[in-house]
């Protein structure tokens, strides 16, 4: 049964967890003496989570704030993942490519494309086991 | 996917967010619905038929040639 509370904590939540990443990345930026940076990226979390609470009645943006939904706004949630997936998978592979031509090991991008593939196998192997 | 959602609503004086209310999903998926831009699941389908007193195939109206 939805409460007013689970309506505040829908709200709110994408919105706070992103400013509580903000700060924690300040704070891991300023620990290296780049405060700047850390500020800047913290003001990108506020301005994004203001963006969601300002904007929130509009459904776009409200799918953003929220991961529950009714059937349609999930499927679309999940074409957005799956087209998301599929650029940074190519952009992934691109600056491995483009890494490697320029003499690297492809670090991180390796990491990054194995964490994502390896995530991508066992999630298709569960789902498929589920029906 | 053809459907007589919107006639069915209206002939029963019912605005969008009235019926989105009783089907337990957003107003914008019930005008998805209508316009023929989204076809509801089938547990969705058989509780908006339910619920105009309808089957599903009165409903909707799935072009299968």
């Amino acid at each position: 049964m939805s409460t007013a509370t689970d309506g505040a904590r829908g709200r709110w939540g994408v919105p706070l967890t992103g400013v509580v990443l903000g700060a924690a990345m300040c704070v891991a930026s300023g620990l290296n003496g780049r405060w700047g940076l850390g500020l800047a990226m913290l003001g990108i979390m506020v301005a994004y989570g203001a963006l969601l609470l300002l904007f929130g009645g509009r459904e776009p943006v409200a799918m953003l704030a929220r991961e529950d939904g009714d059937e349609r706004q999930r499927a679309i949630q999940a074409r957005a993942s799956h087209i998301s997936f599929n650029l940074l998978a190519v952009f992934v592979v691109g600056g491995f490519v483009v890494d490697l031509a320029r003499g690297g090991d492809g670090m991180p991008w390796a990491v990054i494309a194995a964490v994502g593939g390896g995530a991508y196998i066992a999630t298709v192997a569960v789902l498929s086991r589920r029906g | 996917m053809r459907n007589d959602v919107r006639a069915l609503r209206l002939s029963g004086g019912l605005s969008q967010a009235e019926l989105a209310g009783a089907m337990g999903v957003s107003r914008q998926t019930v005008n998805a619905i209508e316009t023929g831009r989204y076809s509801p699941s089938l547990t969705l389908a058989v509780r908006l038929a339910r619920y105009f007193e309808r089957t599903v195939e009165e409903v909707f109206h799935v072009d299968c040639d």
